[in-house]
């Protein structure tokens, strides 16, 4: 089996995350043991393509990701944001780590859109026919909820 | 003043929008415009005194945006506020006319050191002389509580800077020069950093992990982010030296190991006497070397 290397060590995405969480929410979030996201869970991703390629991917329950719309739209706490709302929300917040992740890297690569899915739609990469392999995956905990953080690689179809 | 802000994110925007009243600009009239194209449109129609657009978008980029305002004859100030802040996109973000780039994620304060020289503070338009004079010395230095200031707030940690015992040679190899120039392209000043400043610096700015800070200057190496991330320090601190009137300057070239400034660059320094040597702390990463030689040509010039 050949091993992919991750492109960036676990301790500098929690320094990512931790600052992104700072900045847009004004608190910290705290690093806790990796755990899977519920099959209905909101997933943000976005591709880095380059001299590595793979995604960023942001996932949250429907509930958190609502939670963090709400904040960064500051909307009444008796409002809940639309899908698209909720889609933007999340897919920012995947923009701007993966933009800093792709910062990392040792050589040149470009940022695509961000692409929001809830639960295992298709779209997924099993459905594409891809592999998708966590080379580095942490869980954080902030007011709103627990959000999981993956960088992946996409493998072609085997 | 009328700021136009162009994001395919209506989140992105409102929180451009809430960090524009942190950084005390809440006071301009501001539009918004979800792409470049869409943006294209907003300046012809309501003449903005500010753009600030993302670099990624769909039907047409942040750049592309700039290209097409620069290439219709449209000199509208115009800045990044982008998610990734290589050292290449900075480059093409300059040579394409942008003012400034600010990574995301961003604070108040970044917002501050970039804005205000451009709208001036509190949201009204800009002073005569909106940069206090006691930002420069009587020698054309900045003075150094200007110079502790500026990188506490764009480092957002604290830092001291003291008298530095000896200071970094440019050209032995291991140190990192930057040339300031004006408008014709004549070097004004020369910055000269050592290994242990462009790193520590940099991995703060960057993001890079102080553990991973250290390695990088025990192995005697840098990473392009913390490069990019150090050019970005140069870049700021050369703001000391705009405002109240004098003559515009602008970070020229870097140069990193291997390379060093040419010989005619180091000739305008050298000998030069007015220099301030520095020796600067960041809280959390440690301490670096860091001097700021005036030409000689230039200081015998400016001599009371």
């Amino acid at each position: 089996m050949t091993t992919i290397p991750a492109p960036i060590e676990a301790e500098y995405l929690d320094s990512i995350v931790t600052s992104v969480w700072e900045s847009l929410f004004g608190e910290p979030v705290v690093v806790t043991p990796t755990a899977d996201e519920a099959d209905d869970a909101v997933r943000a991703s976005v591709d880095i393509h380059g001299s590595w390629s793979g995604s960023v991917v942001v996932s949250c329950a429907p509930a958190v990701a609502s939670g963090l719309a709400r904040e960064l739209l500051a909307l009444p706490d008796d409002a809940d944001p639309d899908t698209a709302e909720v889609h933007d929300a999340l897919g920012e917040i995947a923009n701007i780590v993966a933009g800093n992740v792709k910062s990392l890297l040792p050589d040149h690569a470009e940022l695509g859109l961000p692409e929001v899915r809830q639960g295992r739609a298709a779209g997924a990469p099993a459905e594409r026919g891809e592999r998708a392999d966590a080379l580095v995956a942490a869980t954080y905990h902030a007011t709103a909820g627990r959000l999981r953080v993956d960088v992946t690689t996409q493998e072609g179809p085997r | 003043m009328k700021l136009l802000v162009v994001d395919d994110s209506r989140v992105m925007r409102q929180i451009v929008t809430r960090t524009l009243r942190q950084a005390g600009h809440g006071g301009h009239d501001i539009v918004e415009a979800d792409n470049g194209r869409s943006g294209l449109e907003a300046v012809a129609a309501h003449r903005p005194d500010l753009v600030l657009s993302d670099w990624n978008m769909p039907e047409m980029s942040g750049l592309e945006f700039l290209e097409a305002l620069r290439a219709s004859g449209d000199g509208t100030p115009f800045g990044f506020v982008t998610s990734e802040g290589s050292v290449t996109m900075r480059s093409q973000a300059l040579a394409a006319g942008a003012l400034f780039l600010v990574g995301k994620p961003f604070t108040a304060e970044s917002f501050a050191l970039h804005l205000d020289p451009v709208l001036g503070r509190g949201g009204h338009a800009p002073a005569v002389a909106a940069v206090e004079d006691r930002v420069l010395g009587h020698n054309g230095l900045p003075e150094r509580k200007e110079t502790r200031d500026l990188l506490e707030r764009l480092l957002g940690r604290d830092c001291v800077v003291t008298d530095a015992l000896g200071y970094p040679t440019p050209a032995d190899g291991r140190t990192t020069s930057g040339e300031i120039v004006d408008d014709e392209g004549r070097v004004t000043a020369l910055l000269v950093a050592d290994h242990e400043l462009v790193v520590r610096a940099g991995a703060c700015l960057s993001l890079t992990p102080a553990g991973a800070a250290e390695d990088l200057v025990k192995d005697g190496e840098t990473t392009p982010p913390v490069r990019a991330a150090f050019s970005e320090v140069l870049n700021v601190f050369t703001s000391l030296f705009n405002g109240g009137g004098g003559t515009h300057v602008r970070l020229g070239r870097v140069w990193f190991p291997p390379e060093a400034p040419p010989a005619d660059v180091l000739g305008t320094v050298d000998g030069s006497l007015t220099r301030d040597d520095l020796a600067v702390s960041v809280a959390g990463y440690g301490e670096g070397r860091f001097s700021v030689v005036l030409p000689a040509t230039v200081a015998a010039s400016g001599a009371a």
